[in-house]
């Protein structure tokens, strides 16, 4: 598979975060249609697992839909069981090529989204990482399903691949967050904030990651309730990166896998 | 909480063709399909449900439930076998709280080949199952699977720190 940067940004591939800094909007997904899956109809992008058919129909798993983050409704990606489920509850996830060496912070959207008071009381965990070409993982947050509040869930952190650690911060169900890892030389510090706003309240604070050149970006759903008791989704937009001074042969780089991609 | 419609042109696309060929049980944006594992003819196969209802103004209720399976027949094909039931439950205008429940069972059965394309057509078996006074407790009608669509728009949170 291609190794392509998906950009759209909004007014230009790179723009300035600082004097020395600039930062990329690498999925927005403004480019795809409402309706297209993630196995093998989101360009840049990949899924573990197969989505179920039934009655001569496929029922998916991972989709682009329509999400209002705070500036008007527009496509993002839904992985969940809105609609569908694993037979075998097992998870599945959806990743998506980076490609961006030397990162300074990789930013996005996030929601969960569950009805509480549906049929479908089930709820599930999820979780993104960020890891390097080779897979190897570099920073996790996971959400998991909050005991005794049924429209929270619980974020936990980790680094490195080692197994995440509980922090004392949740998020709510049906509500639009920025998040953002910072890759520091001495720390990987991870914030959130309300969509549309800055993600300026931090969550916590893990050792320095391995490596700070980042291959790809995956999204997980890991089921928890018992098979097809669950509909609950987990929302994501906006994924950008800030690296430091991009060198020339980088922004030429970047700046064709902009243009290809606005061909489509 | 906000419910109401939304993610129209994702379900006309992913859904269309299916209201169409599949008439028992519309699929939209409020139907979820529930896939689970089941052991049929001692094989590990994916069994698909579906369960929508409607209570109509005179208090009938209308239940319908649609499953499919697919199992290996042991010679290399399979067989497909697509149950419809259709529960109807209507009030006793004589006895407030006891209805009239009429179950009707369709199963469908297709025998596949190897690549699950039909090798014959498709055979049906229909019984229908009468019960003049059920009480309203005892109705057992199979749980919906049917939601109210989320909002595209979200919530605006109130992020604090959580230290």
């Amino acid at each position: 598979m291609r190794t392509q940067l998906r950009s759209t940004i909004i007014s230009g591939l790179v723009f300035s975060v600082g004097a020395s800094a600039y930062g990329a909007v690498l999925y927005d997904f403004s480019s795809e249609s409402s309706g297209d899956l993630f196995a093998g109809g989101v360009t840049g992008w990949t899924q573990d697992s197969i989505n179920p058919s039934a009655f001569g129909q496929t029922f998916p798993l991972a989709y682009i839909s329509t999400t209002n983050f705070g500036s008007g409704g527009t496509n993002a990606g839904h992985l969940g069981t809105q609609f569908s489920n694993t037979p075998d509850n097992s998870s599945t996830t959806v990743t998506g090529s980076l490609a961006v060496p030397n990162a300074q912070s990789i930013t996005l959207n996030l929601a969960i989204l569950d009805n509480n008071v549906d049929t479908f009381v089930g709820r599930d965990a999820f979780s993104v990482t960020v890891s390097t070409v080779g897979s190897s993982k570099l920073a996790q947050i996971d959400f998991t399903p909050t005991v005794g509040d049924e429209t929270l869930w619980d974020i936990s952190l980790g680094v490195n691949g080692a197994a995440v650690s509980g922090t004392l911060a949740t998020v709510r169900s049906l509500s639009g967050y920025i998040f953002q890892i910072d890759f520091g030389p001495g720390a990987t510090n991870f914030s959130y904030g309300a969509q549309g706003g800055l993600a300026d309240v931090a969550i916590g604070s893990r050792p320095a990651v391995s490596s700070f050149d980042l291959g790809e970006i995956a999204m997980t759903h890991t089921p928890v309730a018992p098979v097809g008791t669950s509909a609950n989704t987990l929302v994501f937009d906006n994924i950008g990166v800030v690296i430091p001074e991009p060198s020339s042969s980088l922004l030429i780089f970047l700046g064709l896998g902009v243009l290809g991609r606005r061909r489509r | 909480m906000k419910l109401k419609s939304l993610l129209l042109p994702f379900f006309i696309f992913v859904f269309g063709s299916l209201a169409s060929a599949e008439s028992f049980i519309t699929f939209g944006p409020n139907v979820k399909v529930v896939f689970t594992q089941a052991v049929e003819s001692g094989y590990t196969v994916t069994k698909a449900t579906a369960t929508v209802s409607v209570v109509a103004p005179d208090g009938t209720i209308t239940a319908r439930r649609q499953s499919e399976v697919i199992v290996p027949d042991g010679s290399g094909g399979f067989t497909k076998s697509v149950t419809q039931e259709e529960t109807v439950a209507s009030p006793d205008p004589m006895n407030p709280g006891v209805f009239s429940v009429t179950t009707s069972t369709e199963v469908l059965t297709t025998p596949l080949d190897g690549t699950q394309t039909p090798t014959a057509t498709t055979t049906t078996s229909t019984t229908v199952v009468t019960d003049p006074a059920v009480n309203e407790a005892d109705l057992d009608l199979p749980p919906t699977t049917t939601f109210d669509p989320l909002d595209e728009d979200l919530d605006e949170p109130v992020v604090i720190s959580p230290a």
